[in-house]
């Protein structure tokens, strides 16, 4: 297989019928998908979908049980991350008893491509104190130390596995705007995991829906989003489109909002048809997909 | 890679060094009060310094990291896996190898000095002499550090690792010092059943087993030495021709001399130090084995 585009730049991940299996069963099945590059890449699903799976299989923590991935044109093996690949994963783990600028220094020990000075940038721009122990900081902050870990390598793929999970919402819009910035300004390919569909939204440009361990959507956002259509109408009129061909329902007291492929935009009155935000198609691909897993 | 080692294992490299400086000042402290009287307590420090060692140092190396969550952020570096486990492993090795080795000496110089009237008036097989003499206490330092270490990677809990090294630790060491006269091999001696003296165990030697021989040189079996025995003994002086009447001719001793301490020490080292290599190379392969 030709992991590598013809302008010769590897692609950051390319998966081929990936799965893993555990004891449970199947984390992850049958997945193949691409991560282009340049894009900052939601990972979205249910607890239990994959993705920490996912992102795990791009470390090389993990070893696929079925299929194959490569990270840069590389096999991930268990020596270690991918040079190029910087992972944060959910618990954001730091040494607590380290200062902040020890935390760097270590950066700076393990990592041949480290960049001690916009490492000292991004925690500076926290106003995270550089001699204030690790263990003594706010989540906050810990994360901006840890993204300042990761970034600091400099980076072509940035993965991060539910990086805002425990921090309030205004830290979360901090952080998440720090870390579009310098995906954008250092062409960082970004894999974010996250449950927070509504901050996604502003940020990615690439959807990657994951569901009972399966690829349920993969694509651009703007082209996701042009494919389908938001039917809005009385909740007491007949569904005008067949039941199969509805992907997500929502009913509240007056209207019903259907999500349906753009091809059946055109049913006529009472029903308007209207633009879906990337949230309310997620969502509804994820209610889907918790819909087969039950039946 | 090494200063990451080194200060994420800070405390422990101070402890060492605590227990180095307190050890060594209470040595000599305790040498120069007592004389030899107090240099079995000497000995006993050094015969526990590797459990302690396997235990607090070997034993929460990786699980503590495991614990903590803190592999990930070692292993999500441009470092590979073994390198990161190697530094580790040779900077907790190495200063408590150092450690061991100093108190060791330390110790052995008061037991030369405390001569005949201290602990060498067994022999270097008995009491606490073999556990603290030779390469004895580096390879069970090893074999503890190393065993800590593996269970903590294999567990990734401090506490079972802890208990891992202990049980492990104490179950081995006490099989194989019930093995020490299997280590090397034993002088056969025979001699006349008159020279009793001989047989018996005498303090400096270590007896790999004894019987008596009949009158062509042939083993006796214990049930006929039991009953022989039983019959001559009451008899007091008249006891050796005796049992010459009976048919043990002669006594048969298989002894270690004191002269293959030094052998066997090395026999032992080998098996300890050997496990520790083991042991060491499966802590690897746990660290690096993608599950």
């Amino acid at each position: 297989m030709n992991w590598q585009r013809p302008s010769g730049r590897a692609v950051p991940v390319i998966a081929e019928g990936l799965g893993k299996k555990y004891r449970r069963g199947w984390a992850l099945r049958e997945c193949s998908v691409e991560i282009p590059d340049n894009r900052i890449v939601a990972l979205v699903g249910p607890n239990g979908a994959g993705k920490s799976t996912f992102m795990g299989l791009i470390t090389g923590m993990l070893a696929p049980t079925a299929g194959q991935i490569s990270v840069f044109g590389d096999r991930p093996q268990g020596n270690g991350l991918h040079p190029a690949v910087s992972y944060l994963s959910q618990a954001k783990p730091l040494y607590k008893d380290f200062t902040v600028a020890e935390t760097l220094k270590l950066g700076a020990k393990t990592n041949p491509t480290w960049d001690q000075k916009y490492a000292e940038y991004l925690v500076e721009q926290a106003q995270v104190p550089m001699k204030a122990k690790v263990g003594t900081l706010s989540g906050g902050q810990r994360t901006r130390v840890a993204l300042a870990l990761a970034l600091g390598r400099k980076p072509r793929l940035l993965l991060l596995d539910e990086p805002l999970a425990d921090l309030d919402p205004l830290a979360r819009e901090v952080v998440l705007r720090t870390l579009v910035t310098e995906a954008r300004n250092q062409g960082i390919t970004v894999l974010l995991s996250s449950h927070v569909l509504a901050e996604l939204e502003n940020v990615c440009d690439h959807l990657l829906l994951l569901g009972n361990g399966e690829v349920q959507v993969a694509g651009d956002v703007a082209e996701l989003l042009s494919k389908h259509v938001v039917l809005t109408g009385p909740v007491n009129a007949p569904v005008p489109v067949p039941q199969q061909k509805i992907i997500g329902m929502t009913v509240d007291e007056h209207r019903r909002r259907l999500l349906v492929p753009v091809e059946l935009a055109h049913v006529g009155q009472p029903w308007a048809p209207s633009a879906p935000r990337l949230g309310e198609l997620a969502l509804a691909y994820m209610r889907r997909s918790a819909l087969e897993k039950a039946a | 890679m090494t200063w990451v080692a080194l200060r994420r294992q800070r405390v422990q490299l101070i402890t060492l060094l605590g227990i180095l400086v307190l050890g060594s000042a209470a040595i000599l402290l305790l040498r120069s009060i007592s004389g030899g009287d107090m240099v079995r307590l000497g000995q006993i420090g050094v015969m526990v310094l590797p459990l302690l060692i396997g235990m607090f140092v070997g034993a929460p190396l990786f699980a503590r990291e495991f614990e903590q969550g803190t592999h990930v952020l070692a292993t999500s570096q441009a470092q590979n896996r073994t390198r990161w486990a190697l530094g580790k492993i040779v900077i907790a090795t190495v200063p408590a190898a150092l450690v061991v080795l100093v108190l060791q000496w330390l110790v052995n110089d008061w037991v030369l000095a405390a001569g005949e009237a201290g602990p060498l008036h067994v022999g270097p097989y008995r009491g606490f002499n073999f556990d603290t003499s030779h390469v004895a206490p580096l390879s069970y330092t090893l074999f503890a550090l190393a065993l800590g270490m593996f269970a903590g990677a294999l567990f990734k809990r401090t506490l079972v690792a802890m208990a891992t090294t202990l049980g492990g630790f104490v179950v081995l060491r006490m099989a194989l010092a019930d093995q020490h006269h299997r280590l090397v091999p034993p002088e056969r001696v025979v001699t006349a059943v008159a020279e009793e003296t001989l047989v018996r165990p005498h303090n400096d030697l270590l007896l790999a087993g004894a019987g008596y021989l009949g009158p062509q040189g042939q083993p006796v079996s214990a049930e006929v030495e039991d009953v022989v025995l039983q019959a001559c003994l009451p008899k007091g002086d008249g006891a050796p021709s005796c049992m010459i009447d009976l048919g043990l001719v002669s006594n048969l001793a298989y002894r270690i001399p004191v002269t293959a301490a030094g052998h066997m020490h090395l026999v032992e080292g080998a098996i300890f130090t050997g496990l520790a290599a083991l042991l060491f190379t499966g802590t690897l392969f746990l660290l690096k084995r993608q599950t």
